[in-house]
């Protein structure tokens, strides 16, 4: 055994915006406590700046073509890899933008929550890039670490400790059934790398190992049955949080389930769809019955969260090219909705101090732009065309319908109806009952920019989504050839 | 020839040592103890068993709750355990690893630095 | 010989976890987590894992346990009857997690000689336990090496944010 470690410079270039945004992030920090009675918007937008910048890069590099693996097959930077690290940055840099006004009531510790989102956003971006399962592990714990300090932010607040709490132990429960099923795959295969597994025979202990590993994603992305922290926690966070909570980490643990799945799991596509296709029933029901009962704006957008992550892994379902092309777009259209509704939430929220929905009554009057921005936002989270979420869902069903999966398409097709139903609920609350206090409600520039983006992007998306689903496609190019492998696996080919 | 499991009762051996150090420090402690409640005269009477002059007797419990200061100490010393812990595998092979290692531990030290002298800063390292 | 050391661990193991989780007074489940903590590096001895043992011995048992026993303290717990009500759901776990075992064990027939290390004692003799894990974690291993730096960084900040912050509320107000 010896030494072996060759790192050039053209190695270090694929870490660019990984090291970039580290050095960025030291550099806040040290501006942070170095400058006393520096005003904490100087630290958002320093943070913004650095995002962006790191945001370009990827950009450049998504343009070049750059890829690469470093650090034998751990570390792997793809258009797939590429393409979750710009969905995190941009989540990032909205969310940092939407906390600027929240962060306000905050009495102490102000500069940190920028740094701890950034420092999330890069486990997600080292998440993205995840190849082998110890940097699964280390990159998991990495994004999730600054989430419970971020979550129970509110030392004042009881529900905001309690969601910390909560998360915290069940966070941590997930770790450690991660961690037992690693330990479980490296025994049965010997290896850690995905790419290393493709071709192990099945066993016990392999399919024990992967489902205590989907268990910890599935915690991660909230899909039902293991989503019981998410509407407590939700709930309690800061409202930036559980938006930041909403949208990144469920981008991050997709990219990770599906390289697991296309790439370590490809021969045995015919017993892990079953597995996502009882996932994606149980999540969108449960979701979206739940939903209607919400008296809070937070927990609805909870419970209609696990629906939307219901959809998503339709395309797990599928499991084909398509499949994972209608994932990221979902995800994408996804990511402007949501933020977008959670921007409106926050505006609110920072005015009225109140989250609950019977105060939406009569937003209309209230603040026009709001009510019809948050509209707009619902309409496409429910999928109403030429919204971007009706194109998301019209992709997704189209990879069910070619892999033929019409139970999956028919439970998908009841829940949008269903779902139509409370965020109608909402629609109506705003525009035809009458507000209890009429005073106007102002909404600061920069949760302006947020929600000026989100709509921009669900308008786009919506009507001349092409470049997009080029890019998408283009991302997942590597899977095209995911059915051959599964019919040079099955020489009967009874897979489907 | 050997088998697997000779090889590592050979290994075990090795450790026969440390095996004993362990008994002989469990020893003198049993073996005091027994020692002297065996020899020692034993004549209990009530006012020999109350508390006399020096002392009195104790009004509340003794596990009094910690504050919480405690635990920030305690916590980054795990942390900075951790971090030693690191450094050992990296001196014992340091004359292999060569300029790139130093430069890889002196980037994890750097992030040590940077989150220590943010401790510092906000007072964590005080004890008010 | 060795089987009967491995038992010996494995035996402790089991009956001080339990100990953990069924003793009623935390400060006892803490003292024996302890004794657990050193059969555990017991075991890696055996398994021709010095530093995981030495590790094992001086960050769980010498600074982990010192957190657990803090945190004890801190809350002031007695006896704890609260947390003693859930037996049915943990039967019924322990129960998935003993079927799980058992499916594991008769998949593959069991050779105790294979779980020890002890088929390629030459390696770890002839380089030096330490030594080996020093290469490999410092270059294969290089990149969880980094990102683990980062994990204690945001630990740290963390720590300092989620306790200083209660002091200073409790202070201003």
């Amino acid at each position: 055994m010896t030494f072996d470690l060759v790192l050039s410079g053209s190695d270090l270039l694929l870490l660019a915006p990984e090291i970039f945004l580290t050095v960025w992030l030291c550099v806040v920090l040290a501006i942070d406590f170095s400058i006393k009675n520096l005003d904490h918007e100087n630290i958002a937008y320093l943070s913004v700046g650095g995002v962006i910048a790191t945001l370009l890069n990827l950009l450049w590099f998504d343009y070049l073509g750059v890829t690469g693996t470093l650090f034998h097959d751990m570390f792997v930077l793809d258009r797939l890899a590429i393409f979750f690290k710009i969905f995190v940055l941009l989540s990032t840099v909205l969310v940092i933008l939407s906390s600027i006004d929240y962060v306000k009531s905050f009495r102490f510790f102000r500069g940190e929550y920028y740094f701890l989102v950034m420092m999330s956003a890069l486990g997600m971006m080292f998440m993205a890039s995840a190849h082998d399962l110890l940097s699964v592990f280390v990159t998991l714990e990495f994004s999730t670490f600054g989430f419970y300090v971020l979550v129970a932010y509110l030392r004042d607040d009881v529900k905001s400790n309690e969601a910390g709490l909560k998360f915290f132990i069940l966070g941590v429960f997930a770790a450690g059934l991660l961690a037992y099923g690693v330990s479980l795959v490296y025994g049965e295969t010997g290896t850690l790398v995905f790419s290393e597994m493709a071709h192990t025979p099945g066993s016990y202990g392999l399919a024990i190992g992967f489902l205590m590993i989907f268990a910890a994603l599935g915690f991660k992305i909230g899909a039902v049955p293991f989503h019981s922290w998410i509407p407590d926690t939700y709930h309690g966070a800061p409202t930036p949080v559980t938006a930041f909570l909403s949208i990144a980490p469920k981008g991050a643990a997709m990219a990770i389930l599906i390289r697991m799945f296309y790439v370590a799991l490809a021969a045995f596509k015919p017993t892990w769809v079953l597995l996502f296709v009882v996932a994606s029933i149980l999540s969108m029901t449960y979701g979206n019955i739940v939903a209607i009962a919400q008296k809070n704006i937070k927990r609805l957008l909870a419970y209609s969260g696990i629906a939307q992550i219901g959809n998503v892994l339709i395309g797990l379902a599928a499991g084909t090219k398509r499949g994972s092309d209608a994932i990221l777009f979902y995800l994408l259209t996804y990511l402007f909705a949501n933020l977008g509704a959670f921007a409106v939430v926050i505006g609110v929220g920072n005015l009225i101090k109140s989250d609950e929905i019977e105060d939406y009554n009569g937003l209309n009057r209230r603040s026009p732009f709001l009510a019809a921005a948050m509209l707009i936002f619902l309409l496409s989270l429910a999928g109403v065309p030429p919204l971007a979420g009706f194109i998301g869902k019209l992709y997704i069903f189209v990879a069910a319908i070619d892999q033929e999966l019409y139970t999956l398409l028919a439970v998908g097709l009841i829940n949008i109806i269903i779902s139509m139903y409370y965020y109608l609920v909402v629609v109506k609350k705003m525009y035809i009952n009458e507000p209890v206090d009429p005073s106007p409600i102002r909404v600061s520039i920069p949760i302006k920019t947020v929600i000026y983006v989100g709509l921009a992007g669900t308008l786009i998306l919506g009507i001349y989504p092409r470049p997009f689903i080029e890019w998408v496609v283009a991302a997942t190019l590597m899977f095209s050839n995911v059915t051959d492998m599964v019919a040079a696996a099955l020489p009967h080919g009874s897979g489907g | 020839m050997e088998t697997g499991l000779d090889l590592l009762t050979a290994y075990l051996t090795r450790y026969a040592p440390i095996l004993l150090f362990i008994l002989l420090a469990l020893a003198f402690g049993v073996v005091t103890l027994a020692l002297s409640y065996l020899v020692q005269p034993k004549y209990p009477e009530a006012e020999k068993l109350s508390a006399y002059e020096c002392g009195s007797e104790p009004f509340s419990d003794s596990r009094i709750p910690f504050p919480v200061r405690y635990y920030v100490i305690a916590m980054l010393f795990v942390i900075f355990d951790i971090e030693v812990i690191f450094l050992y595998p990296w001196a014992v092979t340091f004359d292999q690893l060569g300029l790139i290692g130093l430069i890889e531990m002196m980037i994890f030290i750097g992030l040590f630095v940077v989150a220590y002298i943010y401790a510092w800063r906000k007072g964590a390292l005080e004890w008010d | 010989m060795a089987n009967l050391i491995f038992f010996y661990f494995a035996g402790i193991i089991v009956l001080t976890a339990t100990l953990v989780v069924a003793l009623r007074n935390p400060v006892y489940s803490a003292l024996s987590l302890l004794v657990m903590f050193f059969h555990v590096a017991g075991l890696y001895v055996t398994l021709h894992a010095e530093f995981l043992a030495a590790i094992q011995i001086i960050i769980y048992a010498g600074a982990i346990l010192v957190l657990y026993l803090f945190v004890v303290m801190l809350l002031n717990l007695k006896r704890e009857e609260r947390f003693h009500q859930q037996t049915l759901t943990a039967a019924l776990l322990g129960l998935v997690l003993f079927g799980e075992a058992v499916l594991l064990l008769a998949s593959r027939p069991l050779r105790l000689s294979s779980m020890s290390a002890s088929s390629e004692p030459n390696v770890a003799s002839a380089v030096g336990n330490t030594e080996s894990i020093g290469e490999l974690l410092y270059s294969t291993y290089l990149f969880p090496f980094e990102v683990a730096s980062l994990i204690l960084l945001v630990a740290m900040i963390g720590a300092v944010i989620l306790s200083k912050k209660g002091l200073l509320e409790s202070k201003s107000s």
